[in-house]
């Protein structure tokens, strides 16, 4: 039962509003109550939707955008599963004995007890299954995107779109899902597929480029890389390539940018051979 | 009663670049001038100068009656219109407006109780000045955050299902027009 429908039960125990706060939002009309639903984060529109059946209505009327989704693999000791952040809400599925799963939903990361429920269902399914029908609802349209050590690729239909695009120990699937042209920020670290290239979205990254795998990045590629706070790993990159590129950065990297942090050299020799590792 | 002028400095720069100005006076009667630049950012407010032909020469002359919002709703107003007069125009609204960063400017001027900001809000959405909505917007959904329902209910003044029915109840029970 989803998490709303749970909460909506205690409604009936409400306290009722007090009168010199009650004309507030009843004096709002449906456009201005819609902006302020607008600027609402998941937890908060959940919440909203709660209150009343008009604000319920309100709530499901307006459209989301989340700030942050977060997609992660679980692996402790004794367990195994996903974890899923939208805002500030976290919904887990847990592998159990016997193909079972333990869902347990919460805020800011920490569960709610009276939430948790057992499935007799695959935890891949039940968290596939989730992100359908948010799929389905809002898109996974999201400010930032990060995808942790997940071992299953997107469903084919799924079209991701967000500024900042973090894609750690999972399939490069995930970032093919990814429909956004132009990233702030892109980080891809450690993806299972064995062969790579270096796109156009990569060289378009605007603030941030890490590719911490190492990658098929040539002096050409590098010297059209819009990003200054840049993290490679190729072997095709030479002396000249780099410098070129440190030129770029001093003329058009922030203040906030070190290029101690930037630029870290092996030196092979000779001076113009190609360099190992850049980051 | 005419209070003289709660007005936003204007910089001698800005007179002289922009000398037209327009007078306002809110629902309590107090006075303000703004320049003809700030009062863009109201869409109401143009449409009432370009309606009633005011110009360079007979703005002064002609304050404008606006007696939805209050001295002091129309003081922070005017504040946040001088401040925004030379802004970029805003991108159509998409619904997703959440991404930008409220100016700490801003902040500072809409750091007031609730009450006061519900009764901002009512007089923006009248005025119609767009960026002002969503900032003022911007800062009430924050209140929002971590909350449960219950405390929503409390902060933005929102009505039980019982009371939303006592509500429509009580208008459709009042006499009409004809009645």
């Amino acid at each position: 039962m989803p998490v709303e429908t749970r909460q909506q039960k205690n409604l009936g125990v409400m306290p009722p509003t007090t009168p010199s706060t009650l004309a507030q939002w009843s004096k709002m009309t449906n456009d201005v109550r819609s902006i302020v639903v607008g600027h609402l984060d998941y937890g908060s529109r959940c919440n909203m939707k709660l209150c009343s059946n008009n604000d319920y209505s309100l709530v499901n009327m307006t459209k989301f955008k989340a700030n942050n989704i977060v997609i992660s693999g679980v692996s402790n000791r004794d367990q195994g599963g996903v974890h899923i952040e939208i805002d500030s809400f976290s919904i887990w599925f847990i592998k159990k004995d016997n193909n079972t799963t333990e869902i347990e939903r919460g805020w800011n990361g920490e569960k709610i007890e009276r939430y948790k429920e057992i499935r007799q269902e695959d935890h891949y399914d039940l968290s596939r299954r989730f992100l359908d029908k948010y799929h389905q609802k809002f898109g996974l349209n999201a400010t930032s995107v990060h995808i942790q050590s997940v071992s299953f690729s997107p469903s084919p239909n799924w079209k991701i779109k967000c500024d900042n695009f973090e894609l750690l120990e999972a399939p490069l699937d995930w970032l093919n899902a990814s429909v956004s042209r132009k990233y702030k920020s892109l980080v891809i670290f450690d993806v299972t597929n064995p062969v790579w290239a270096v796109d156009e979205r990569m060289l378009e990254a605007t603030d941030k480029l890490s590719l911490l795998l190492e990658n098929d990045m040539t002096d050409e590629q590098l010297e059209t890389v819009k990003a200054t706070d840049v993290c490679l790993h190729s072997k095709r990159i030479t002396t000249d390539g780099l410098i070129k590129y440190l030129d770029y950065f001093i003329k058009n990297g922030k203040e906030t940018d070190s290029i101690t942090q930037q630029c870290y050299l092996v030196h092979q020799p000779p001076l113009n051979g190609p360099l190992s590792q850049m980051t | 009663m005419s209070v003289e002028p709660e007005v936003p400095i204007v910089q001698v720069e800005e007179v002289r670049e922009n000398p037209v100005l327009y007078k306002i006076i809110s629902s309590d009667n107090h006075v303000f001038t703004i320049s003809e630049h700030a009062v863009k950012l109201s869409k109401t407010l143009w449409d009432l100068i370009t309606n009633l032909g005011l110009t360079a020469e007979n703005a002064l002359d002609n304050p404008i009656p606006v007696e939805n919002v209050n001295g002091k709703n129309m003081e922070t107003i005017v504040q946040f219109c001088e401040r925004h007069k030379y802004d970029e125009e805003e991108p159509e609204y998409t619904n997703y407006i959440r991404e930008f960063v409220l100016p700490e400017w801003d902040r500072q001027l809409l750091s007031i109780d609730n009450e006061e900001l519900f009764q901002l809000i009512l007089a923006t959405n009248y005025l119609d000045i767009q960026k002002l909505m969503d900032y003022c917007c911007r800062v009430i959904g924050d209140m929002a955050k971590d909350k449960t329902p219950e405390e929503l209910r409390i902060i933005y003044g929102i009505p039980t299902d019982a009371e939303d029915d006592a509500l429509e109840r009580s208008a459709s029970d009042s006499p009409g027009p004809s009645g």
